[in-house]
């Protein structure tokens, strides 16, 4: 079997005690990170990318995706125990897991998001193993105009299913591509938008664009609302469920890690979007859909089981085509090139103990992740009755610092502070900052490719419509795009629902 | 609420302004032909798009009514304020003045912070920063720079 040969060199990688040492720490590092409110994985991955420069590309890889899981996983504590959701995935946790909370049911409640967690990412692993292979297989049959198809196609499913309106994402996407045209010029290395910054020459730091739209914004929003009650200590005992809850729970794990996965694979979706689908269906296919929102269990399950299905999934499209399956692989990918690695379907063939070992240490961080959150909660509680005006200006310090370490230079401090203002500005007018981060990863590979493809086709653009493969890409990036502006249309003309907007 | 919603008028603005800039910009570069395409090709398209965007969003805007914008004025300026001078003392004065700079100047956004928690937090982040990122990563920073 080549899957097992494979697996047995992806475990030996990942067995290796550097790796295994970087991913308990990966781990670690995200659980915390995720646990504190107000701080995503997207700003945890970012944090923690300046310090795998220092790292050979594997451990690199492996640190970082166990932060961006255990993110995921910490997201979800402070969901439960204080309403306030670590990460915008967590955010459905809120909904059921915290009133399990104020019912004296934080610890079952808990337990029950580690259960549903883990087999929700086992879900996505194996699938990734499955897939993968085949899809870089596909995806070597790939020309240039392809890439661009796929790309521009995960470019607008990105910002059309994102939350909010689909204009508003879309041109999120526009500006994210356009601040990635900022630097020389891939073929003539003219000098783009630097408005006389040499610093700018390179391009815009993707940590300082990052560490600025998630990081310091997502600082300033949460400093005004940080006012909690600490939350209660929490017993081994009083996680085990009641009898019967389990077995329950079968069905909703199972549909959620269906709807996560499908989410986590389509590029440009991530788990936010595979959350909020699972708790609708769940709450569609009840019998009793009145006990949602009042501590259904079913209600934190089959979100948290999609949420990290879709987490695993999204590596699909990024490690097998280089298209981000969602922001926080655009970081993966930035670490890839960072490091001199090619994302893309000779990834696979030219670096297999990278890929392989990289879903090994899937496995090993699940596991760990578990072994974190059961023993191990009432470290993570501790944390959350620090109170957060001595946390965020140590989070500041350490944001500074990682910007800084990047090039040793502070012009990329200043560029985070830049971002920072941008991002809140988005926050404050209801503009989404993950599709821009989308587009500034994609917008240079899609120019490299969209010129390539052109250049073939002497200039023709109809031409991009003569391969099978980007004829159809194109088609249902058509289809979206009249879609996101008849939405807007109907939105304008319609008189509004006053709906709350979802807390960030 | 407001009669439109001003924060998708003021967005669209932003972007509407941004576009043009990047449009003007990219048009001063060599564009060239859709055979051979110059550095100025791709962004014009871009910033076309963004131009477009932005006028649908600002003037659908005029038709409904929205929230009005709520900015945390506080918090917003004094983080920017302890970036700011963790990048310009870090510069002059070295790594360990800029973390009590940043410390003392961000604490200033929550009301409930007080004097002696945020020096003893400022203390003890120059403490850790050092060990961690100068002994232990070796990263190339100076403590404190002497004159």
């Amino acid at each position: 079997m080549d899957l097992l040969s494979n697996m047995a060199l992806g475990f030996q990688t990942a067995f290796s005690p550097e790796n295994l040492a970087y991913c308990f720490l990966g781990v670690f590092l995200g659980t915390f990170i995720g646990v504190l409110p107000g701080i995503g994985a997207l700003a945890a991955v970012s944090m923690i990318l300046p310090v795998t420069f220092y790292l050979s590309p594997t451990a690199a890889l492996v640190m970082l995706a166990g932060v961006y899981y255990g993110a995921e996983y910490g997201g979800s504590i402070a969901s439960i125990l204080l309403n306030l959701p670590g990460t915008p995935s967590a955010a459905v946790t809120c909904l059921d897991g915290y009133p399990m909370a104020q019912q004296g049911r934080a610890g079952e409640a808990l337990f029950m998001t580690t259960v549903a967690s883990f087999v929700g990412g086992s879900v996505g692993i194996v699938l990734l193993m499955g897939f993968a292979p085949l899809l870089s297989q596909v995806a070597l049959a790939f020309g240039a105009a392809d890439y661009f198809a796929v790309m521009l196609f995960g470019l607008l499913a990105a910002s059309a299913i994102s939350q909010g309106t689909p204009v508003k994402g879309i041109v999120m996407v526009v500006l994210g591509v356009l601040i990635g045209c900022i630097g020389a010029d891939l073929e003539t290395g003219a000098d783009r938008f630097t408005m006389g910054f040499h610093n700018l020459f390179d391009g815009v730091s993707i940590i300082a664009l990052a560490m600025g739209l998630f990081g310091i914004s997502e600082i300033i929003a949460s400093i005004r609302g940080s006012q909690r009650q600490p939350p209660k200590a929490i017993t081994f005992r009083s996680m085990l469920p009641r009898p019967g809850e389990l077995k329950r729970s079968i069905l909703p794990m199972a549909r959620g890690a269906t709807i996560g996965s499908f989410f986590g694979t389509l590029p440009g979706t991530g788990q936010t979007i595979a959350a909020f689908m699972s708790y609708a269906v769940e709450k569609k296919v009840s019998r009793t859909p009145e006990r949602f929102g009042k501590g259904a269990v079913e209600g934190i399950m089959a979100p948290e089981a999609a949420n990290n299905a879709a987490a695993q999934t999204a590596f699909i499209p990024t490690l097998t085509m280089g298209i981000p399956g969602a922001a926080t692989m655009a970081l993966m990918l930035g670490a890839l090139m960072i490091h001199g690695i090619t994302p893309g379907p000779m990834l696979m063939t030219s670096q297999p103990q990278l890929f392989w070992g990289l879903v090994a240490s899937f496995w090993i961080g699940n596991v760990l992740l578990v072994i974190l959150n059961v023993p191990l909660i009432g470290l993570w509680v501790r944390i959350l009755t620090v109170p957060y005006h001595l946390l965020y200006p140590a989070i500041l310090v350490l944001i500074c610092i990682g910007v800084y370490s990047v090039n040793n230079n502070v012009f990329d401090v200043y560029l985070a502070l830049a971002f920072g203002v941008i991002g809140y500005t988005m926050r404050v007018l209801g503009f989404e900052p993950a599709p821009l981060l989308i587009g500034f990863v994609l917008g240079p590979m899609i120019e490299e490719n969209f010129r390539r493809a052109m250049l073939m086709a002497r200039g023709d653009y109809l031409s991009l419509f003569d391969r099978p493969i980007s004829a159809t890409l194109l088609a249902l990036c058509a289809v979206l795009v009249l879609w996101a502006l008849y939405s807007a249309v109907r939105q304008a003309t319609r008189r509004p629902t006053t709906e709350p907007e979802p807390a960030s | 609420m407001l009669r439109i919603d001003l924060r998708d008028l003021i967005g669209g603005g932003l972007l509407f302004t941004l576009g043009a800039w990047f449009l003007f910009r990219s048009l001063q570069m060599h564009v060239g032909t859709s055979t051979a395409m110059g550095p100025g090709y791709y962004p014009m398209l871009a910033a076309g798009a963004l131009i477009a965007l932005s006028v649908i969003i600002a003037v659908s805007s005029l038709f409904r009514p929205g929230d009005v914008p709520e900015v945390s004025w506080r918090p917003l300026v004094s983080v920017c304020a302890s970036i700011l001078s963790f990048a310009i003392v870090m510069d002059f004065l070295g790594l360990m003045p800029a973390i009590v700079s940043t410390v003392v100047i961000a604490a200033l956004a929550d009301r409930r912070s007080r004097v002696l928690p945020t020096l003893l937090l400022a203390a003890g982040l120059c403490v850790a920063a050092y060990v961690l990122f100068i002994s232990l990563l070796g990263m190339p920073m100076q403590p404190i720079k002497w004159y």
